[in-house]
């Protein structure tokens, strides 16, 4: 799995839409202490989605922030 | 039969929409922003974020991200002119019809106000701006339409003037927006107030304000934002530098819901005219109003005290409206009315031809 996160909430929200609306399955997780100098919660994706998901956040001009992989 | 006719302090009736999305949210919805990660959370905070981009359509302007809520358009004045940090003594420049929430807070810095040239209505003179001595001026503040008289001020022209010598232009449609275009791009506007109680259709307790450059405003309220938490300062990205806080999402999901489902117009410019033209007829009034305007107008009757001319229309015909100075006594001396006050008529988009006839025929019987 994937944790991606956002410079800022609205960033976050409006990821989450555009990505469910293209049935990307995505969830919101709460972020590590180690990096909650974010926004606080982030987007929990599957690994084989994230290429689409990066086309569709850069169709949208939305630029994450952070990506890591998590278990 | 719509009789109320106080839609400058307030709009009345809201759109079905906007009572069922109140409902929606205190019955089913709940969730605060981004704080919690459960689908109520995040059906709230796509409340607020979709309203921001309604907002922005509704203000013209692109930058959604630079719209931000506050409880309301003095909240919002405040968050500017105190975010800009003006100075005790500094120059501020304003238009003659300024509220109270300008005046007060221009005064709770010390700032020093010059009117802009205008004519009797409070409309600005564009061609006695270039006279204007602008040295150590910054910040230029408009009432887009008047609370008193409806005047619409020639808002781009302002902006161009006050950009030709460095300055910033606040705009503030608390009165304009839901009845006129607001054109923030257009206009090249700094700072837009609106509120979404009045024109826009939504309820009381929301507000807001849009930045053309948000860095140039420092935080007029901190504190929590659900991000960054590991800081005592605010996050430096927008909108949340600029919302600490639990915003009202009640309201904010009230504001989505009425800019998305405006009240269609029950009657047209010319019923408006008709309206105007039907009142002035009657000898004893004297009715204040612009030839560029909003539908909202005041009158004075030389019968009859405004106070007891609104408590007879209210008593007598069950007609709503508002006496006295309106906060605005800046507005009522431009016009004239600083002593007597005005009897404030003021229009929504539901109104029929029929509601103006009744208003007319109670003036006739009072005023005559």
């Amino acid at each position: 799995m994937q944790l991606i996160t956002f410079k800022s909430t609205r960033d976050s929200i409006k990821a989450e839409a555009f990505l469910a609306a293209s049935a990307i399955r995505v969830r919101v997780v709460p972020l590590p202490v180690a990096i909650t100098a974010q926004c606080g919660l982030g987007l929990e994706i599957e690994d084989e989605a994230m290429a689409r998901v990066k086309e569709i956040l850069d169709d949208n001009d939305i630029i994450y922030k952070r990506q890591m992989a998590i278990q | 039969m719509n009789l109320y006719f106080d839609n400058g302090s307030t709009s009345f009736p809201k759109s079905a929409a906007v009572a069922a999305a109140v409902d929606s949210y205190i019955s089913t919805c709940g969730g605060s922003y981004w704080r919690g990660l459960s689908a109520r959370t995040i059906e709230a905070t796509s409340i607020v974020e979709r309203c921001r981009d309604a907002v922005a359509r509704t203000l013209g302007v692109a930058a959604a991200e630079h719209c931000i809520f506050t409880s309301g358009a003095t909240a919002a004045v405040a968050a500017i002119i105190c975010g800009l940090e003006t100075a005790v003594g500094e120059k501020v420049f304003i238009s003659p019809m300024e509220h109270n929430a300008v005046m007060r807070n221009l005064a709770n810095v010390g700032a020093k106000y010059t009117v802009l040239p205008h004519n009797e209505s409070g409309a600005i003179d564009v061609d006695k701006l270039s006279d204007v001595d602008t040295t150590g001026a910054r910040l230029v503040v408009i009432n887009c339409a008047s609370n008193i008289n409806g005047v619409i001020a020639p808002v781009a022209k302002i902006v161009e003037w006050a950009h030709s010598w460095g300055g910033v232009v606040a705009i503030d449609t608390a009165q304009a927006a839901g009845h006129i275009a607001i054109e923030g791009d257009s206009w090249d506007a700094d700072y837009i107030i609106f509120t979404a109680h009045k024109g826009l259709g939504g309820v009381c307790g929301v507000g807001g304000f849009y930045a053309r450059n948000p860095d140039s405003l420092k935080p007029f309220i901190c504190g929590g934002t659900g991000s960054y938490s590991h800081s005592f300062d605010m996050p430096a990205v927008y909108p949340e530098r600029f919302e600490a806080g639990t915003q009202n999402i009640l309201g904010i999901a009230a504001l989505l819901a009425a800019l998305e489902n405006p009240i269609a117009r029950a009657h047209t410019a010319d019923d408006f005219r008709h309206l105007i033209a039907e009142i002035k007829k009657i000898k004893t009034i004297t009715l204040y109003s612009a030839s560029d305007t909003i539908e909202l107008f005041s009158i004075v009757c030389s019968n009859i005290e405004c106070a007891k001319l609104a408590e007879r229309l209210y008593f007598d015909f069950g007609i709503e409206t508002r006496s006295g100075l309106h906060c605005t006594p800046l507005a009522h001396t431009t016009i004239g009315t600083i002593n007597s006050g005005t009897v404030r008529i003021s229009l929504s988009n539901s109104h029929l031809v029929a509601d103006m006839a009744t208003l007319v025929t109670a003036l006739n019987s009072i005023c005559n």
